[in-house]
């Protein structure tokens, strides 16, 4: 009887104690390096007018479907291009570009397109690391004299190795590292 | 620690697992692209210069134990056993980041877990000597908490939530003469609160009971020469859907897959029949075949989704979880023969079939159908003991009957033959010095195969040959 009676009394203590315990967290969590946007602003040379392109994932991975746009564009054009990178979960909207600069050692683009004819002659321009090597925010690439489609890759790697082979000339074969972004857009020349 | 008293035994035990684990950055994927670069690479993608310092990425675990366990002798053997525990898992994983946020765990979390348990145990003699009934009856109670850090500044992987069951059992054994009779019943109730915030920052409180029953009835009756034992068995029991399987979310960078919970998912409930005939011969011949059947309601099962999802980072194959009403049977047979002292051979087979009867098709990610055999000769001389040699090849088939209703990203691998060996001895060298040397290969026809179940399956082949040495200095 002894023991029935001790064992209810620490059954009773240890429910109190435990469900006493029971707070709500407070603390939304903020998913600060997520990269929701990217916009790729291409300016034909020569002209004044500025076209966004956009790959969209508000919510980030999961949930709703993330949305791309059609790169549509001239041929036989040169283009200057500017990568911006947004996370639009922090209010105000957060530039993960601007991270990407400042850190710029540890991050570099890289562009390939598919077939490797239609758009070509990649060149980096814009800001460079402090070691003196691309970083891949701002490019450029002239587009087919003759016009068709293809896809646009671009991928952002995460501590490359930009010493390695052909990497600071934008070949991504030895550059290792992780990727952050790998976006594919379809392109169309008219 | 621990006291003894006449008819009590008290113990006290309290163990702490610290750890700090470098992470091989090379497989630290971040997309597809990646994975695939480290699986054609002959060499780690990353070698960075030496160091003796572990670097990011890696993860650090500390573990609590701290466990007090009570036992009160009484009459013939019976006791009272009541055991409090209490663990901590505190986990932090770090990752290189974007920031300056290194320092920032990008993972932590503390999962506390209170348990006590209380049972009963007792033994009667019958007056007829060949019987008697042992019992056994208890209660536990369970609660657990996982607490994320927020300053983490990423989505957690399992949400808070406290958890906190009540179950009480009884199990009794009847042994009569050449059979056993068997009864066992478990009652819990679960009550489960989820703390998530949705994508807008909403915090969402989903709270969950579950009212989980098993019951079991069995027997098993032997010959008298205790050459052939029958076995019978019939449970329900039912099992309530864990936190992953409620609310993961994300990237497994692991596997390079997308993994979704499901937050509508109810208790799994279901019936079971286990059969169990066991033979043998003298030393020389064994023999044992298991059949089973179960009909589970509201299985949970891991699908994968039409569609990868597209993220920043390229596309993802997907995997959900699911529910459906199930119908499982399976097959398990051994045979082993010793015809000699020196010899020893075995042949296993299994099968299992599982069918997704809402539905009216098969169940994925069933295991493929297996035969294996082996053969072993082994000696011992006077100071070179356990000298052996085995073979053992395994056919596994290709998994035919596999779901038509759902869309896999790849079809089911083709069937496979393996070869493994092993071989080594133990040498003594005097009375309290041994010696042990085993050479085991694995693969060693470096068949390339892919096995269903693994789900590296949807980017490359299974492990070539593999030979591992083994050198065992031991004191007797």
């Amino acid at each position: 009887m002894k023991i029935t009676k001790t064992l209810a009394s620490v059954l009773l203590l240890a429910s109190i104690i435990f469900v006493g315990c029971k707070k709500d967290p407070v603390t939304p969590q903020n998913e600060e390096e997520l990269i929701t946007t990217m916009i790729l602003s291409l300016q034909k040379q020569g002209s004044l007018s500025v076209q966004n392109f956009v790959f969209n994932d508000p919510d980030g991975t999961g949930g709703i479907s993330a949305t791309i746009d059609s790169i549509i564009i001239e041929k036989a054009a040169i283009y200057s291009a500017k990568i911006t990178l947004l996370n639009s979960q922090s209010t105000p909207v957060d530039s993960i570009s601007n991270e990407v600069l400042e850190e710029g050692t540890d991050h570099q683009f890289f562009y390939l397109s598919t077939p490797s004819n239609v758009l070509s002659s990649f060149t980096y321009d814009g800001e460079n690391d402090t070691n003196g090597n691309p970083i891949g925010l701002d490019f450029s690439f002239a587009t087919w004299n003759a016009g068709g489609s293809g896809n646009l890759k671009i991928t952002l790697r995460h501590q490359p190795d930009k010493n390695a082979t052909g990497v600071s000339s934008g070949d991504i074969t030895n550059a290792n590292g992780e990727t952050d972004i790998e976006v594919t857009f379809p392109v169309i020349l008219y | 620690m621990g006291i003894l008293k006449k008819g009590w035994d008290i113990n006290a035990y309290y163990s702490l697992f610290h750890q700090n684990l470098g992470i091989l950055k090379s497989s630290h994927i971040g997309n597809l692209t990646d994975l695939q670069n480290a699986i054609a690479s002959n060499r780690p993608l990353i070698i960075q210069p030496f160091t003796y310092n572990i670097e990011n990425p890696r993860q650090q675990i500390a573990h609590h134990l701290a466990k007090i366990n009570i036992i009160k002798f009484f009459k013939h053997d019976n006791h009272l056993d009541v055991t409090y525990s209490f663990q901590l898992n505190n986990r932090k994983e770090y990752d290189i980041r974007r920031g300056g946020r290194s320092s920032i765990p990008a993972l932590a979390m503390n999962l506390y877990s209170n348990n006590l348990l209380a049972s009963y145990s007792r033994t009667k003699q019958f007056i007829k000597k060949n019987s008697r009934l042992e019992g056994k009856s208890g209660f536990n109670f369970l609660a657990k908490h996982n607490a994320n850090n927020p300053e983490t500044g990423i989505r957690p992987l399992i949400p808070d939530y406290y958890q906190y069951s009540t179950g009480i059992f009884d199990m009794e054994k009847f042994f009569i003469k050449n059979f056993i009779v068997e009864l066992g019943g478990r009652y819990d109730f679960t009550r489960f609160y989820g703390y998530k915030f949705d994508k807008s920052n909403k915090l969402l409180k989903p709270v969950y009971n579950f009212h989980t029953y098993a019951f079991n009835v069995g027997g098993s009756w032997k010959n008298n020469t205790d050459n052939i034992q029958l076995q019978t068995n019939i449970s329900y029991s039912s099992r309530f859907p864990n936190a992953s399987e409620l609310f993961s979310e994300g990237l497994h960078h692991g596997i390079a897959a997308l993994e979704f919970g499901n937050e509508n998912l109810k208790p799994e409930r279901g019936v079971k029949w286990v059969n169990t005939i066991t033979t043998n011969y003298k030393k020389y011949f064994s023999t044992e075949a298991t059949f089973y059947i179960s009909q589970i309601h509201n299985f949970i099962y891991l699908a994968p989704l039409p569609d990868p999802v597209l993220t920043i980072r390229g596309a993802f194959p997907a995997f959900q979880y699911y529910q459906t009403n199930a119908r499982l049977f399976g097959f398990d047979a051994t045979v082993n023969a010793d015809p000699f002292k020196f010899l020893s051979l075995s042949l296993r087979a299994s099968l299992v079939r599982g069918k997704n009867t809402s539905a009216n098709d098969n169940l994925i990610y069933m295991p493929s159908d297996r035969i294996s055999g082996s053969a072993e000769i082994h000696h011992d001389f006077k100071k070179i003991k356990n000298v052996h040699l085995g073979m053992m090849v395994q056919h596994v088939f290709k998994q035919k009957k596999t779901p038509a209703q759902i869309i896999d990203y790849k079809a089911a691998p083709d069937a496979y033959t393996t070869l493994n060996a092993d071989a080594g001895f133990d040498y003594l060298i005097s009375e309290h010095h041994k010696v042990s040397f085993s050479v085991t290969g694995e693969n060693i026809t470096n068949a390339v195969y892919r096995d269903y179940l693994n789900r590296f399956r949807y980017y490359s082949d299974e492990l070539g040959w593999n030979l591992t040495f083994r050198l065992k200095y031991s004191f007797l």
